[in-house]
């Protein structure tokens, strides 16, 4: 028992600094502006004027707290807010402030965007915890517009690190459970009954089939689903690496997490050419298993000096 | 925060997260991650499905739902009307009006047996409910454009249709087309969600 909390408080609270937790706030921070872009840029297509649709299937919160109806213009103001907050999270102004703000508003756009229709959309849950770490942490302490005011004490080690363990954690969590959900609901069909091949034909050929042989992502999708076995493999590569996240915390070797994570992001830019699965610019939450400090180190001088400047 | 605050705060979070995913929460800010696990479950036989619905975005610009009014009126409900985004307009027309739920409400499991007997054990789940989407799209339309269900252009039917392309089996060529039609009618029941 005691070993084992003494190795919890290794993992959690050990291994991190404070530049390099500012860095890794810069780079999700900056991340997350076209993230969000993609992921609520859809709901400006309506008439700001227009009439307001009755939601068909409120999330839990709407319902709890009597939003029953889409008001395009609070979502165009919602929506200017999340990049303005998210823009100054990344640059640490305010950085807690702007953080809280983001929870709210990206809380207010999934619901406006998923209550429309009854469904449910996973793309904000990896983002939506980090953000909750790093809103309760001092990320804003370091590489920061904040860090310019007097502060009392440096971050120590164990302030810099758990955001960034506890972030590590949830994202190979999230992977994990994935993994388990394939086999959870669909069991070794998945891998073996055509699941893969279902979604690219599905996918491919929604608008009709093309009339020409322009190469697209569509029509690449179908020549995929032409070769069942090869699809196998990869749902099962895909399960294989879904589960094997959860060791991703573990591995020490950098060249390991690199080769790993690049596997994952292949995967996403795949599923985004082929299926257009908008979780593309997800692997930006990956910087929290790598060192970061001197990126993040020279986007913070760029912005200092550009603020210098102009102050 | 102190350390030990932080600690009990991650305890805390880990034991929330991971209890949702045990019982199969998908509720946001908790999941269990389902995204595009119920796919795989449709061929039973093991081969592809050879039919895909067609979405056409020109029609629902234009034309949309058909629906008829209590005074007997028939018009047209283009996407302009109801004001959502394309997107949502497809999940509305193509899906709800034709019976299908999202996602989230066909997840129950149905994988193999001993993978089955082992979660069931484990965490039994919760039970899944099904809105009665039908009725939630009166209500939506009637709501959306001011409509209470005494007045004369009160919707009580609800038509759409939509096309299904047959596939060729072995290069997934299109075959065939045939039109499908869904109509959906306003029961009096359903008038306590305007109350």
């Amino acid at each position: 028992m005691a070993r084992g909390r003494a190795w919890l408080a290794w993992f959690l609270f050990t291994g991190s600094s404070g530049e390099r937790l500012g860095a890794t706030r810069i780079l999700i921070g900056i991340g997350l502006l076209p993230f969000h872009a993609t992921q609520y840029g859809g709901l400006l297509q309506v008439d700001l004027a227009g009439p307001r649709w009755f939601y068909l299937d409120p999330v839990w919160y709407f319902a709890v707290l009597g939003i029953r109806a889409h008001e395009p213009v609070a979502v165009l103001i919602a929506f200017g807010l999340l990049l303005v907050a998210t823009l100054c999270f990344a640059l640490g102004y305010r950085t807690r402030t702007a953080a809280w703000t983001s929870l709210i508003l990206i809380l207010f756009l999934k619901g406006a965007r998923d209550s429309m229709a009854g469904d449910i959309h996973h793309r904000e849950l990896i983002p939506f915890h980090l953000l909750l770490f790093f809103a309760l942490s001092r990320c804003g302490d370091a590489l920061s517009l904040d860090a310019r005011r007097p502060h009392a004490r440096p971050l120590a080690e164990w302030e810099a690190s758990w955001p960034i363990q506890a972030a590590q954690l949830y994202i190979a969590s999230f992977y994990f459970w994935s993994g388990v959900a394939k086999l959870r609901v669909a069991g070794t069909a998945w891998i073996e009954g055509g699941g893969l091949q279902q979604l690219l034909i599905g996918r491919s050929l929604r608008f009709g089939v093309p009339e020409d042989d322009t190469p697209s992502g569509g029509s690449l999708a179908l020549w995929l689903a032409q070769y069942p076995d090869l699809l196998g493999m990869l749902a099962g590569g895909t399960v294989a690496l879904e589960l094997g996240f959860l060791a991703l915390p573990l591995l020490r070797p950098l060249w390991m997490r690199a080769v790993f994570l690049a596997g994952v992001t292949f995967f996403h830019l795949a599923n985004f050419v082929l299926l257009k699965v908008k979780f593309l610019l997800l692997p930006v939450v990956f910087v929290t298993y790598f060192d970061v400090t001197p990126i993040g180190r020279a986007i913070h001088g760029w912005v200092s000096r550009t603020v210098g400047r102009r102050a | 925060m102190t350390r030990s605050a932080v600690g009990a705060f991650l305890v805390l979070h880990t034991a929330v997260v991971w209890f949702g995913f045990a019982l199969r929460i998908d509720q946001f800010p908790l999941s269990w991650a389902p995204m595009y696990s119920t796919q795989g479950t449709a061929p039973q036989d093991g081969k592809p499905p050879l039919e895909v619905v067609l979405k056409d975005k020109p029609w629902l610009r234009e034309h949309g739902w058909e629906v008829v009014t209590r005074a007997g009126r028939r018009e047209s409900i283009p996407i302009a009307r109801v004001n959502v985004p394309m997107r949502s307009m497809w999940r509305l027309y193509y899906e709800r009006t034709f019976g299908k739920s999202p996602p989230k409400y066909s997840q129950q499991v149905a994988g193999d047996p001993i993978l089955d007997a082992w979660v069931q054990g484990l965490a039994p789940g919760l039970r899944f409910r099904r809105p009665d989407f039908e009725r939630r799209l009166f209500a939506s339309l009637n709501k959306t454009l001011g409509r209470t269900p005494d007045s004369p252009d009160f919707i009580v039917t609800i038509r759409a249709e939509r096309w299904r392309a047959e596939l060729d089996p072995d290069d997934f060529s299109e075959r065939a087309r045939s039109k499908q039609t869904a109509e959906l009618r306003f029961r009096d029941e359903w008038r306590e969600d305007w109350r």
